[in-house]
């Protein structure tokens, strides 16, 4: 019933767009009704760089506590999601404090009724449950749900993994960071079953998410042979 | 109905403005004779005296103030505060005159034909006014200036008349039907200027400045040659905005006579069950309130200009004000104005005893809309009427502070330039401007030299809140930072809060920043160095008098 009431969607509309450089990993875009995990190193950029092709497509986004428990620094760099591609006026950021699983039950459905990317990082005090409560509704309304380091066993759709990174433009008391060389690999169900891999810049130069050509991967890596995990780019560049 | 009958069908109403000047200084309790300017989005809002004196201008930007005046105290802009802080100034109003227009904190108004009978004439009416404003404020009285008390025919020339008189410290009466001989010799920036015109906001304010520079460059320079234009003429050639213009400049009120009286079944209003004692769900019950009004208002192709607002609380008090804004109310706009009349009820001595249990929008002036009433956000897409009502639930749920929004501020902190100010204070229409550089800012770098090289870091330490870091060099000795910005030694450890201590693989700075160094109380030097780790992490850190803080992490 609900099904025929339902306004009819066009297959274009199902899906979400995503940033180019991540096209690799999501050839047919963000589906509508979508939980993904993201993992890693460099999981709040990804997550923000997935939220990146929806808000330049005009969709809204919320940013719900993504800073971990375990680091001490856990407030939105607003200057780094707007780099990635983030639009700031269709950005809402929530600081929710301590709430209760009830009271987060709460946040997470009016944020999936209202914005179609809600990115956060799962809290202590909600369960499994609750979460998997989510989907359903999530699926009514189109949204997409990005989990920063959601817990084994979390109902999703698929998990991209990141890592492992390195930094380009830092050398030994010269230059600045740059650009961050990450590998990422998506694994789901369904359609997405099969793993897909790549490598990008997260954030590139001046912060937006780029794809990194095969060619001159080889050579970034060869020219940061001498220094593991530290790649230092040609000095024009490092300034 | 009555509203409409006070006013003679052909001029405009005879009204009374209350001008308390620079009210943001004064709402951000500046104490008298102190240099101390309101700042929002880099942009000087207002000024005290003092500053004033010194060359610190509404427009500035926040370093051409600090080079005016080195000293200036620099708060920042909260409308909530603003609000709170007039409501003392409101509420003595209400002993003279029984119904109020508040255009903005710091300009209150309302129509002389009822008080002046009752006070015997304008002059004495106005005398009466400024004992009873001057009384409520006290010491802050002089804080931004004389207080204005003007009247005149239409909102404009009162406002003027208002302003007028701070400048001669005494009330100004323009004879009725004089007004616009009082008006026409005024230079015609004034119609942009936002303090005398508070209803135009968002773009409509941006729209008007456009529309003043046009008149500049026609060589229309004072008030006179506006109004002396045909108003058909206005009309096509300058649209909706040149209309209101026009009505100002020549006198009248800004917005033409409707013949729409709104009748007493389009008030809309619902009872809260049980009382609430917080803001934030009264918000948002307006929020739909305002919804419904405005979407009904708008099946007949009609806009709501001026409404009042109607809370009461369990105990049976009850708090009405109008609100006006110019074209008209959008639903976001009419939540503020609930939130402001809310907030300022809360202080004072006669706050609230019980929980509101009824809040009523009653429309008191409708216009024909237009097709310049924006939707929320300034768009008007579906998406953005949706996420507006999810932030709103989102603000019941977990309170307004925590819901924010990002705003152009400027810097060099790790967190710039973009700061977070709460959603519910942010202005829905003005938000595409809010969130980008001002718009004379030159190209490139921009003017922050010295800020942090891009890209910036996904998560920055939020507030004042940061935490330590220990920062060893090879030997695991502590790195210090010398006095002319050199490291003891390179880095060799990191250790963040409790975690162990991680190899450092990368480094660079030390960056010194040296901010407000003229201004002993908020100086503040430190240097900071970007570090990655072994494990691929990388970190801003800063040490500030001899300690190692985390600012800010590239996750």
């Amino acid at each position: 019933m609900r099904a025929a009431v339902r306004p009819v969607t066009l297959a274009g509309e199902q899906a979400l767009p995503v940033e180019p450089a991540l096209a690799a990993l999501f050839p047919e875009g963000l589906r509508r009704g979508e939980v993904v995990a993201v993992e890693g190193p460099a999981a709040v950029s990804c997550a923000l760089a997935l939220a990146a092709g929806p808000s330049a497509a005009g969709s809204w986004t919320l940013v719900a506590g993504v800073g971990s428990g375990a680091s001490p620094v856990v407030g939105l760099g607003v200057g780094a999601a707007v780099g990635l591609g983030v639009v700031p006026e269709r950005l809402v950021v929530l600081t929710p404090g301590r709430l209760d699983a009830a009271a987060w039950s709460a946040v997470l459905t009016a944020a999936v009724d209202g914005f179609d990317v809600v990115v956060v990082r799962p809290p202590a005090a909600l369960s499994p449950g609750l979460w998997r409560r989510l989907v359903p509704r999530l699926r009514d309304r189109g949204g997409v749900l990005v989990g920063v380091d959601l817990p084994t066993g979390w109902e999703r759709s698929s998990t991209v993994r990141t890592g492992p990174v390195d930094w380009i433009g830092l050398g030994a008391g010269h230059g600045h960071l740059v650009a961050r060389r990450v590998v990422v690999e998506r694994v789901g169900r369904g359609a997405a079953s099969r793993s897909r891999c790549d490598t990008v810049l997260l954030p590139g130069h001046l912060g937006r998410a780029t794809a990194v050509e095969p060619a001159s991967s080889a050579e970034v890596a060869a020219a940061g042979a001498g220094s593991p995990g530290v790649i230092e780019l040609p000095a024009r560049r490092v300034g | 109905m009555a509203r409409r009958a006070a006013s003679t069908p052909t001029g405009p109403p005879r009204l009374l403005t209350v001008w308390c000047p620079q009210w943001p200084v004064v709402a951000a309790g500046a104490a008298p004779g102190r240099p101390v300017a309101v700042i929002h989005a880099n942009r000087i809002v207002a000024a005290s005296p003092a500053a004033q004196a010194e060359g610190v201008l509404a427009g500035l930007r926040r370093r051409e103030a600090q080079r005016a005046c080195p000293g200036v105290e620099l708060a920042p802009h909260d409308p909530v505060r603003d609000a709170r802080a007039f409501e003392p100034v409101a509420r003595s109003l209400e002993g003279v005159v029984a119904r109020l227009e508040v255009a903005r904190p710091g300009l209150v108004r309302f129509a002389t034909r009822g008080p002046a009978r009752y006070h015997g004439g304008d002059e004495p009416l106005a005398r009466r006014v400024a004992q009873v404003v001057t009384a409520a404020l006290g010491e802050r009285a002089t804080v931004g200036g004389p207080i204005g008390v003007g009247v005149a025919d239409g909102r404009f020339a009162s406002a003027i008349a208002a302003r007028r008189s701070s400048e001669r410290s005494a009330p100004l009466v323009v004879p009725a039907g004089r007004s616009g001989a009082f008006l026409a010799p005024l230079p015609t920036p004034l119609l942009a200027d936002v303090a005398l015109v508070p209803e135009l906001d968002g773009p409509s304010r941006a729209e008007r400045a456009a529309l003043v520079d046009l008149f500049a460059r026609l060589g229309l320079h004072a008030l006179g040659a506006v109004a002396a234009l045909d108003p058909a003429d206005v009309a096509g050639r300058f649209g909706l905005m040149g209309q209101l213009a026009h009505r100002q400049a020549a006198g009248r009120d800004d917005l033409p006579p409707s013949a729409d009286v709104p009748p007493p079944e389009w008030t809309v209003g619902t009872e809260i069950e049980p009382p609430v004692h917080d803001a934030g769900p009264v918000a948002f019950v307006a929020k739909a309130l305002a919804d419904d009004l405005l979407d009904r208002l708008a099946e007949r192709g009609l806009a709501c200009a001026q409404l009042a607002v109607v809370v009461e609380t369990e105990h049976g008090e009850r708090r009405v004000r109008s609100w006006r804004r110019v074209p008209a109310f959008s639903a976001a706009a009419v939540v503020e104005r609930v939130r402001w009349q809310l907030d300022g009820w809360g202080v004072g001595v006669d706050a609230p005893t019980g929980g509101v249990c009824l809040v009523r929008l009653v429309p008191e002036e409708v216009v024909a809309a237009n097709g310049h009433q924006l939707s929320f956000w300034g768009g008007s897409t579906q998406a953005d009427e949706r996420a507006w009502r999810a932030t709103a639930r989102l603000i019941g749920h977990v309170g307004a502070a925590a819901v924010l929004v990002p705003v152009w501020r400027g810097g060099r902190g790790p967190d710039a330039p973009w700061a977070l100010v709460e959603a519910a204070t942010a202005d829905p229409e003005g938000r595409s401007a809010a969130v980008r550089p001002p718009t004379s800012s030159a190209p490139g770098p921009g003017p922050w030299p010295g800020r942090l090289p891009d890209p910036a870091p996904a998560l920055v330490a939020e507030g004042i809140d940061r935490s330590p870091a220990e920062v060893g060099d090879a030997e695991g000795r502590p790195v210090r930072v010398s006095g002319r910005g050199a490291l003891s030694a390179p880095p060799a450890t990191l250790a963040v809060a409790a975690a162990a201590a991680r190899a450092v693989t990368g480094w660079a700075g030390p960056w010194p920043v040296e901010e407000r160094w003229w201004d002993a109380a908020h100086a503040r030097r430190q240097a900071r160095l970007q570090l990655v780790t072994d494990d691929g992490s990388a970190w801003l850190v800063a040490c500030e008098q001899g300690r190692w803080w985390v600012e800010a992490r590239y996750a």
